[in-house]
């Protein structure tokens, strides 16, 4: 089982880790990779050419960086995830999902145990909730450490921040902008125009913690820090952002409470089934 | 300085030849003339400080025991707001520095304190009043407000499915099973210690209570019936995991 809409891996400078490849080639789950151009060989030697898109540099000339730098520093991931975007709207699908490149493995969580998941039901199972309501825009897996084992918590959440792994609905009337934390300016716009988010916390995507993996934006765009990561934040959103210093580095906090006010709303004549739909997953030990 | 002419207390024939209460009908009339019947506009004000600086120090120089108090200085007639003057007789009719700020400012929409300033070339101070709240009570406040906000929020939405932990389970049907219990300790407390010895002599007593299990300088956490707390590691289960009907891997049980 695998899912129904597009995958891609939006990817910079790490075709030997090139975590989330592996992972989707151990799931058996079909994926695309966006490298840029300059980079291709290197990843065409590691991973099969026909999952390889090169970035169309059209992308990053028009890219909405939100700030006065230009092309004077990185853009981070914003440009390639808008050509997948496009891209998945060329082959006709109505969603896509967009990943990182440092995710491995994926679990599901279960009965207090996250358990790694070798099979692409938690994407189709993912595809079939959001596909429930007529109001879900952006989706996606949470990081594996923030869903605590030890505590009580739902398999999804509402009406907060997606990133990293994200189920995007294709035809919502926004893109990728930002040079940085373009997962929360999306977040935000798609929950301010009153369109509900869900974070999986039952599929989980296991994933370094940003900054701690050379490659991807970790060097260019952090490379002074977060703080100005954080302002852009705070300029583009100062209605629920602020911007504040702990954990010795500066965050960005944004208040998602006003937003519980966006109601799920089932599609017109749907009715959830009782029962559960394990999606053909079953518990196994194995040799790898 | 001006002098008193003689008191001409008790007479309404406007007096000619005191002086200071002829310039207080001139300035007084200047004044009055000068202002828009809705008025609130700034270079009035300007046009008029120095007539009102005049007017300051002319009227520091009224009697004692004047009594001007029944000062008006815009007057209705026929229900309408005029701009003449009532002529004042003696100095035992002027008003004082303050009853007539007062009008003035009335009678342009300004505040009596902003025109005081201005007359005295006094610079706006900024200033933070001291309101005797310590940051804590600020941040009680705050609280309170945002509470407020969240409960007038809630009214406003009805009830919230997303404040019920279990509103998912509904919406959940269908989809692959979950349950998650709350593993979480339900208390805990910290011991702190004054002296190295202290602490050694507290780990040394506990060794009664959890026979066999390794306490430590190092210890940071327990649990009491004594068990092994589980780790977010623990939890992730090692050599296990989740395959369909496509898996075509190794079974090693």
């Amino acid at each position: 089982m695998t899912s129904r809409f597009p995958i891609y891996i939006v990817s910079k400078g790490r075709w030997e880790s090139r975590l989330t490849s592996k992972a989707l080639e151990w799931m058996k789950v079909p994926y695309y990779v966006v490298v840029e151009e300059q980079e291709y060989a290197q990843y065409a030697a590691v991973i099969a050419k026909k999952k390889l898109l090169v970035l169309d540099k059209k992308y990053q000339a028009e890219y909405d960086t939100c700030d006065v730098l230009g092309d004077r520093k990185c853009k981070g991931p914003g440009p390639a995830r808008n050509f997948a975007w496009e891209h998945s709207m060329s082959g006709g699908h109505t969603w896509h999902w967009v990943m990182d490149d440092n995710i491995a493995p994926f679990y599901r969580l279960v009965n207090n145990a996250k358990i790694p998941v070798r099979s692409g039901a938690i994407f189709s199972a993912a595809e079939d909730f959001v596909l429930r309501y007529e109001n879900v825009a952006v989706s996606g897996f949470h990081y594996d450490f923030f869903a605590k084992s030890k505590q009580k918590i739902p398999p999804v959440y509402l009406n907060t921040r997606v990133y990293s792994c994200l189920l995007i609905r294709n035809d919502i009337p926004y893109r990728w902008r930002g040079r940085y934390n373009e997962d929360t300016d999306l977040s935000l716009r798609v929950l301010k125009d009153g369109w509900c988010t869900a974070l999986f916390l039952c599929f989980l995507a296991g994933k370094a913690r940003t900054q701690t993996m050379r490659g991807g934006n970790t060097d260019e765009l952090y490379a002074r820090g977060t703080l100005a990561k954080s302002q852009m934040l705070v300029a583009l959103h100062p209605d629920v952002s602020r911007l504040v210093w702990k954990f010795g580095r500066w965050h960005h906090h944004v208040d998602y409470r006003q937003f519980q006010k966006n109601q799920l709303r089932f599609r017109q004549g749907f009715a959830p089934p009782d029962g559960a739909n394990e999606y053909g997953l079953r518990l196994v030990t194995t040799a790898v | 300085m001006i002098t008193e002419a003689k008191s001409e207390v008790g007479t309404n024939v406007p007096s000619t030849r005191d002086a200071l209460v002829r310039r207080f009908n001139q300035l007084n009339q200047a004044i009055v003339a000068g202002i828009p019947e809705t008025a609130r506009a700034y270079d009035i004000l300007a046009r008029h400080l120095p007539l009102l600086r005049e007017m300051q120090s002319l009227l520091s120089q009224r009697p004692k025991n004047a009594t001007g108090a029944d000062f008006t200085m815009l007057n209705r007639q026929m229900e309408k707001t005029t701009s003449f003057v009532m002529p004042v007789s003696n100095r035992a009719q002027l008003p004082t520095w303050t009853e007539w700020l007062k009008a003035y400012a009335g009678a342009i929409d300004y505040s009596v304190r902003h025109i005081r300033r201005l007359v005295m070339g006094e610079e706006q101070q900024k200033a933070v009043k001291e309101c005797g709240w310590s940051q804590s009570d600020h941040n009680q406040l705050f609280r309170a407000a945002t509470a407020a906000f969240d409960l007038a929020n809630a009214i406003e939405v009805g009830p919230l499915d997303l404040l019920n932990p279990d509103w998912w389970e509904e919406h959940w049907k269908g989809m692959p099973s979950f349950h998650q219990e709350d593993l979480m300790p339900k208390g805990s407390f910290h011991v702190h210690f004054e002296s190295e010895k202290d602490r050694d002599d507290f780990i040394k007593r506990l060794g009664h209570y959890f026979v066999g299990q390794k306490i430590t300088p190092k210890t940071r956490t327990l649990y009491y019936p004594q068990k092994p707390e589980p780790t977010d590691a623990d939890l992730t289960v090692k050599g296990k995991c989740f395959v369909d009907a496509d898996f075509e891997g190794e079974l090693t049980q």
